[in-house]
């Protein structure tokens, strides 16, 4: 029996990853937060002494303060729609008992994993100025001109949101499987209301992976690349914009390296407060176990 | 009972606008590319229908189509070893602090794939100077940048199919008088294949659709697909390039629906 319960061989397995993901993660991370404390000298020469001159740029000029805070709020606004849209759908899910459920799992999957580049090739179709959105909008007679998505803060929002919507209901999706449906039952037939069955039982049990899948959704908008840059159309600057043209059109690491390094600081950050919320849920997932509890453990 | 209904209605209106946003880009690329009267831009619905647009994409699209293709299959492969590796690991290992370790794996998936891309870029000028060792815009180098993003899907997907399986049949194989290689051969890694094959097509969808990484790490002789596109969107539109997006969003559903036979969808490595 012993020989089937010795983890220790199993233990060098380790060995190869592991020196992969340090060669290939510790070290150039190290390097590259190193690269952002050295002052730039042109042509892709590096200043040798350590300095700060990179970060004051940064939080000294207008432009890139209003960029962090552009960035930040987009991607608020991009994570509170994710859950408002997200919550009801990942509720009617997880209440779902049927094949239907697998099948809408699925289509949120293959969302989720197909390139954004063709997916974004599709937002600028339909939201383009006599695209199908903009014709559905003046038909409603609300709007007297076509509204400007491309190349606004606008078009970026409806991108991002969908970029991140089919994560944020898989996340939630598990969350909400936590609450027992006869927990819901039992306060239905104690007189609870609709309203307040929600309020009162639902939410505070999945409160904390609520905030924790929202901080994800947060953070994969606060670093997407791909949809800001696409649908806005060059004129919106979030952060991750600004690195690839400081590397692209400037030519200066250092530079970049110090925004990428905020960029990072403060998702990481965030991610760590996420998890450790998510954590807390699968805490109590452990107290209340669901058939799906096993599969859907590895989401978070 | 009749606002109950209501609700309910309402609540699944809502459940289909949501699936018909998310799907609809989709739909609209692949409609509009059997268009063949669209020149400037492309429109949805189309008036049209015809191959002519899959006729007329350019040699670049498909040249940068196989170095997609190369590269990330190339590190699907690494990522799927490394991945069972981490995998039996951490999960036959029991480490203590092994939740440390799972995250520890899981760090490329926190971090913005535009700064990966400039720490990857970076490194690979500081090699050169170094060692003289060309990586940037090359095969190798793209292909260990993809591992790093790829091998946390792979190490996801076993690892979760691993804690599932029945100790009890490993022990039964070692009563049985199998040795420890024997039944990891003949009992863990048959259970265990379609995750492993599961998680290298995570990593290859990953690999093969990305942008952010791949911008670094091409040149202009030297591009993915998807950087070319994304290219061809922000400074010159041609309608071939709906056509080439079909087919590489074909590819990505052909191998989720793949991973859907082997594993089911249910198991998202994230």
């Amino acid at each position: 029996m012993t020989l089937v319960d010795d983890p220790g061989p199993w233990r060098w397995l380790l060995v190869i990853p592991l020196t992969v993901s340090f060669l290939l993660f510790a070290l150039p991370q190290a390097y590259f937060i190193d690269a952002s404390f050295h002052e730039n000298l042109g042509y892709g020469r590096i200043g040798d002494e350590w300095t700060l001159v990179n970060y004051v740029k940064i939080f000294t000029d207008p432009l890139y303060v209003g960029a962090l805070f552009k960035t930040i709020g987009l991607a608020a606004l991009s994570a509170s729609l994710c859950l408002i849209l997200g919550f009801p759908v990942s509720y009617v899910i997880a209440r779902m008992q049927s094949r239907t459920k697998s099948a809408l799992i699925g289509l949120l999957v293959a969302a989720m994993f197909i390139t954004p580049v063709v997916k974004d090739l599709g937002l600028i179709i339909l939201l383009s100025q006599n695209g199908v959105v903009n014709q559905a909008l003046l038909l409603t007679h609300l709007f007297k001109h076509p509204v400007q998505w491309l190349g606004s803060e606008a078009g970026v929002v409806v991108g991002l949101v969908h970029y991140t919507l089919p994560l944020i209901v898989l996340l939630l999706g598990t969350v909400i499987s936590t609450v027992p449906r006869s927990l819901e039952e039992a306060a239905h037939v104690h007189g609870a209301s609709r309203a307040r069955v929600f309020y009162a039982v639902i939410i505070p049990i999945v409160k904390p992976g609520m905030i924790g899948a929202t901080l994800m959704v947060f953070n994969l908008a606060m670093g997407a690349f791909t949809t800001p840059a696409l649908l806005g159309g060059g004129r919106v600057l979030t952060f991750a914009i600004l690195i690839q043209r400081s590397v692209i059109l400037d030519v200066d690491y250092p530079f970049a390296a110090s925004l990428s390094t905020i960029l990072l600081v403060s998702v990481f950050c965030l991610n760590v407060l996420a998890a450790y919320l998510m954590l807390r849920q699968s805490r109590l997932r452990r107290a209340a176990p669901s058939p799906s509890a096993a599969l859907v453990q590895k989401v978070a | 009972m009749s606002t109950e209904i209501v609700r309910r209605r309402l609540a699944y209106a809502l459940v289909v606008c949501v699936y018909i946003f998310l799907i609809s880009p989709l739909i609209v690329v692949s409609a509009s590319s059997f268009d063949s009267e669209v020149y400037f831009a492309a429109r949805f619905p189309p008036l049209s229908l015809g191959l002519k647009w899959y006729y007329e994409i350019p040699p670049k699209f498909w040249s940068a189509l196989g170095i997609s293709l190369t590269a990330a299959s190339i590190s699907s492969i690494i990522s799927g070893v490394l991945g069972v590796l981490a995998a039996l690991g951490i999960v036959r290992g029991k480490l203590p602090g092994t939740e440390l370790l799972r995250s520890f794996f899981r760090i490329p998936l926190q971090i913005p794939l535009v700064v990966t891309g400039v720490v990857f870029l970076q490194f690979y000028y500081g090699l050169q100077v170094l060692l003289g060792m060309t990586l940037a815009a090359t095969l190798p180098g793209l292909t260990i940048a993809y591992v790093f993003v790829g091998m946390p899907y792979a190490i996801g997907t076993v690892g979760s199919m691993l804690e599932r399986l029945n100790p009890r049949l490993d022990e039964a194989a070692a009563i049985l008088g199998c040795s420890r290689w024997r039944t990891f051969w003949w009992v863990t890694f048959p259970i265990v294949r379609p995750s492993i094959i599961a998680g290298m097509l995570y990593a290859f969808i990953v690999a093969f659709g990305d942008v952010p990484l791949s911008i670094f790490l091409s040149s202009p002789s030297y591009t993915t697909l998807p950087v070319e596109i994304f290219n061809t969107l922000q400074f010159d539109f041609n309608p071939s390039v709906l056509a080439i997006s079909t087919l590489i969003a074909a590819v990505s559903v052909l191998s989720l629906w793949l991973i859907q036979r082997l594993v089911g969808l249910d198991m998202i490595p994230r």
